[in-house]
């Protein structure tokens, strides 16, 4: 075994290494199996405080709405009135700038400017312009913090939501939620940390893969645990058949003492990760069922949500989930939906997806704002790429379509920690170009671990010889959004 | 900066050099003499090395000697006793015969300019033992101790007395003393500015005044304190002892009321001042005073806006394990506010057999419990005595627990209470008036109560500040041609 295995957790800050001195390795695992972070042990014993200024955590949980495969920001957020008079027009080079583009429009004979079919209306106190197709998230506006001004070096959809769900284009690396719950811990004992809900109703046009909420070399309890809608929301979480599951507490007792002089022998990570994990399932075949049972919520909370809420598994049922979740205190919810990779048709398909979503996020807003969880809930709601001012294939009056555009979208933050009704950032007048405060998103990372109480550049595991961290070597804190 | 200030402001750096070195070689001729080995090479070489970097540190103290930082007398000493070091030492190098003479000589003298230098750059009596203990003095809530000049103990109660501060002389000038004199008194004057004495106070520094009386957000010797730690303005600079949020709230209690560097003298009419109430105790809670700030500070001063931030900056110790283990053997997950504080907030999520005695078990952790979260526990109204003694209470989720009116007459005790979550229980608009007492509460969550719009319309007049959140805000559905107007 390398030796950095016996290390009990790779924090490297001088209050950590005190604390390892302190604590021997069993000692450390049993307590933070109960619940109490790296972070949150390391200030409890009383270990003071060294180097960086600690941050004072605004957020407690996050609900991370990923819209994957790329929403466009002309539709939506980016209100750009001057292209109207520009239909049709040729992109100027000047705008384009040699930027490279997809395989699926580089050999277009021209690129057509395509203006939005969709009017834009001022809402709220703070007069934002939102898109039509947005009529609910529009009146929740006051609460929005806009970025208009995010970028990414990917241009298509693996590498793209893969450098935003881990920091890195490859896959490999351990997914933002799987950071901060290995970070931070867990305040809930009898939920994950990290929990992953996926849209049934959506069209799946791009894949997603388990390992966009993979816990990478963290060690595996930290790897983002996915709830279905189904009969099982769990998988294999249930008692077989014909096992009544009374002897199943002993059981484990048996079988963690044996994971245990396994451990003594081999002084595997793995085998602590795997006895958590077993106590953890075990606590959760009750605590499953109840979280998952929407059926006491009054009818005023599913028309909030809007009709879908109903249909389990659709993004809304999703959206009143997650608000369930985090009422019991988990950590990082990741919500996904997909079917926003608009190459064609993209007047229609927009217009549904945005009825789909649309309601459901601002009645999880709302919710959660009335209930108090607002004011330590970091909402965030984006994808991993906007789209081209040009039109990908043909373009005519009331239809074009929009290849993938890295350089400039939309992403919005709401909640604990980030100024309220405030836009951040400005695009040229063709949404191409960034001319005001580009957020990267490393720097979007960071925001949200600084939101979260943590240094992005102090929350670290070494791993095969080097130190990682979710920004990499990158990242600046975007200071404008915070409130 | 020109470009002599730029290297002279490598002296502090380049000595290091010589003192090393010169020690070194020192070592050494020791060390070759006990072990009786050849180190005759060495040694020169090393006297050397030495001289010629304590003459390149002389080089750049002249030149920072000659910015306007430092006063020419008190650069004297240190300055003729560095001279003479490097010239003993090149004397030591090129006299082998009387080295250890000359050796011993160049040592003492440089431990002598060591210490004077010493003295430049950190303050006087950096070294002292004394003085140094009297910082121990952070009190929860700071006196601006007024003396009572104290009549006749029969006087009767009615009788004019006369109350005497001297704000400048009590409580400025020692926090001046403490945190700033090390760069801008007599000795070092950073930026042209000298903050020991009042002349030099009123007449600032190259960039002009710093005091602006009646005004702290105008004057920069309180401004520039709010400034992010990280700002290149921010004062005391980066790495040195930085001013607790009671002395910032002194300087600018002082600074608002005029900066006056008299005595005042008041008289009190009609009023018993009694030991106690002749003391008014500053609301030290920085919130207040920095909200206003706020707003002209050019710069983000958020790290100080709120009654939390200030509970926060003042030390407390961490819970024992012994603490940490019985709550989380009660299923109450204990957690720091943040890294590296002894704060905590208790969340009872967890908690499946509440017990009312698990309240009374708070007094382990009452002064550091900032943050309670009791949501959806069977909590009664008579069980939250316990509550009022957590001092540093800063937010409370009582949200859908069986309270009812009474316990918030039992919460108003609470100094510190910002946020307060009472949906889902039976608070009422006769019950929820009596939070337009509650000294510094901001927040408050209404929805599924039993108050209506007209209770939530009292209480606003009563506590105009107070944000309520009652949960009534609907959609108005799309029309699916138009777009629609928000309401809100």
């Amino acid at each position: 075994m390398t030796p950095h295995h016996d290390e009990p957790f790779r924090l490297h800050t001088p209050e950590f290494s005190g604390l390892n001195q302190q604590l021997d390795r069993r000692d450390f695992l049993k307590r933070t199996a109960s619940g109490l972070g790296a972070l949150a042990l390391g200030s409890l014993l009383g270990t003071p405080s060294f180097g960086a200024t600690p941050i004072l955590p605004k957020a407690k949980r996050v609900v991370y709405l990923f819209m994957a495969g790329g929403p466009s920001q002309f539709e939506t957020f980016d209100y750009k009135p001057k292209l109207q008079s520009m239909l049709g027009a040729a992109l100027p080079d000047s705008v384009r700038k040699g930027q490279r583009l997809t395989g699926m429009s580089a050999n277009q004979a021209s690129l057509p400017i395509a203006p939005s079919v969709y009017g834009f209306k001022q809402h709220g106190s703070t007069r934002t312009w939102v898109s039509e197709l947005l009529p609910y998230t529009a009146q929740v506006v006051d609460e929005l913090c806009l970025i208009k001004s995010v970028y990414t070096e990917q241009i298509n959809h693996d590498p793209a939501i893969t450098f935003f769900q881990t920091g890195h284009q490859l896959p490999g690396r351990p997914s933002i939620g799987s950071w901060v719950s290995y970070g931070l811990g867990s305040e809930n004992q009898n939920l994950p940390a990290f929990i992953v809900l996926v849209s049934k109703d959506a069209s799946k046009d791009q894949p997603l893969y388990a390992r966009l909420w993979g816990n990478g070399f963290l060690p595996s309890e930290y790897q983002g645990v996915q709830f279905r809608s189904g009969k099982d929301p769990v998988l294999f979480l249930n008692n077989p058949e014909g096992y009544d599951g009374t002897d199943r507490e002993q059981m484990l007792g048996y079988l963690s003492q044996l994971n245990r002089l396994q451990n003594d022998a081999w002084s595997d990570p793995e085998v602590n990760a795997r006895i958590a994990q077993y106590e953890m399932a075990y606590r959760m075949q009750t605590s499953v069922p109840e979280v998952m049972d929407t059926s006491q919520e009054p009818d005023e909370v599913f028309d909030l949500y809007g009709p879908g809420s109903r249909d389990k598994g659709s993004y809304a049922a999703n959206c009143l989930l997650a608000r369930k979740l985090l009422e019991k205190d988990v950590r990082f919810v990741q919500l996904y939906h997909q079917g926003w990779d608009h190459h064609g048709s993209l007047p229609k398909s927009m217009a549904k997806q945005c009825k789909q979503i649309d309601q459901a996020t601002a009645g999880l807003l709302i919710d959660l704002k009335r209930r108090g969880l607002l004011e330590d809930t970091l909402v965030v709601w984006g994808g991993e790429f906007g789209r081209t001012v040009y039109s990908q294939g043909k373009l005519a009056a009331n239809d074009y379509g929009r290849d993938h555009h890295p350089r400039c979208f939309t992403m919005w933050m709401a909640g604990a920690g980030v100024k309220s009704g405030f836009s951040y950032g400005q695009t040229d007048d063709f949404s191409y170009n960034i001319v005001k405060d580009p957020v990267h998103v490393h720097d979007f990372q960071a925001t949200l671990l600084h939101l979260m109480g943590v240094d992005h550049e102090q929350l670290i595991y070494k791993y095969q010889g080097r130190r990682f961290r979710l920004t990499d070597v990158h990242g600046k804190l975007v200071k404008g959004i915070l409130s | 900066m020109t470009i002599a200030e730029f290297f002279g402001r490598f002296h502090p750096l380049l000595v290091h050099l010589p003192i090393g070195i010169l020690l070194f070689a020192f070592g050494l001729m020791i060390y070759g003499k006990i072990r009786k080995v050849e180190v005759g090479t060495a040694v020169t070489l090393a006297w050397l090395t030495g001289a010629v970097a304590a003459l390149l540190s002389c080089g750049a103290g002249w030149l920072l000697a000659h910015s306007d930082d430092y006063e020419a007398e008190a650069v004297q000493v240190h300055q003729w006793t560095g001279l003479a070091t490097t010239a003993l030492s090149f004397l030591a190098y090129a006299f082998a015969n009387y080295r250890w003479l000359l050796a011993l000589v160049t040592v003492i003298l440089l431990t002598i300019t060591g210490h004077y230098g010493g003295n430049l750059t950190h303050g006087e009596g950096y070294l002292s033992f004394s003085n140094r203990s009297t910082e121990a003095s952070d009190t929860t809530a700071v006196v601006i101790a007024p003396e009572v000049v104290k009549q006749d103990s029969s006087v009767a109660a009615n009788q004019p007395q006369v109350r005497r501060t001297f704000l400048y002389r009590d409580q400025v000038v020692p926090i001046l003393e403490k945190n700033c004199y090390s760069c801008h008194s007599a000795k070092k004057k950073k930026g042209g500015l000298r903050l020991d004495n009042e002349a030099l106070i009123q007449k600032g520094g190259k960039n002009g005044s710093v005091l602006v009386a009646g005004n702290p957000q105008k004057s920069k010797l309180f401004s520039y304190l709010l400034l992010p730690h990280d700002d290149e303005m921010h004062m005391p600079p980066k790495g040195k002892r930085q001013l607790t949020s009671q002395e910032v709230a002194i300087l600018h209690h002082w600074i608002a009321k005029g900066a006056s560097f008299k005595e005042e003298v008041e008289v009190v009419h009609n009023q018993v001042l009694s030991a106690v109430e002749a003391l008014p105790i500053l609301p030290l809670t920085l919130p207040n005073l920095v909200a206003d700030s706020a707003i002209s500070l050019q710069k983000e001063t958020s790290a100080l806006v709120s009654v939390e931030t200030s509970i926060l900056a003042k030390p407390t110790d961490a819970p024992t394990a012994s603490t940490v283990a019985y709550f989380q053997q009660q299923q109450v997950t204990l957690t720091p506010v943040q890294q590296g504080t002894g704060y905590v907030a208790a969340n009872f999520v967890n908690v499946k057999a509440y017990q009312p005695s698990m309240l009374k078990e708070l007094s382990r952790v009452q002064g550091q419990l900032v943050r309670l979260r009791l949501s959806n526990q069977p909590v009664r109204d008579d069980e939250l005595k316990p509550l009022s003694a957590l001092t540093n209470l800063n937010r409370l989720n009582l949200e859908n627990t069986q309270i009812t009116d009474a316990a918030l007459v039992e919460l108003k005790q609470l100094p510190k209470l910002e946020q307060l979550n009472l949906y889902g229980t039976a608070v009422t608009d006769e019950g929820i008036q009596k939070l337009a007492t509650y000294p510094q509460l901001k927040v408050v969550y209404l929805w599924k109560t039993k108050v209506t719009p007209q209770g939530i319309e009292r209480l606003k007049r009563a506590k105009p500040t107070l944000k309520i959140e009652d949960g009534q805000q609907r959609f108005t559905l799309p029309d699916t041609n138009k777009t629609t107007k928000t309401q809100s």
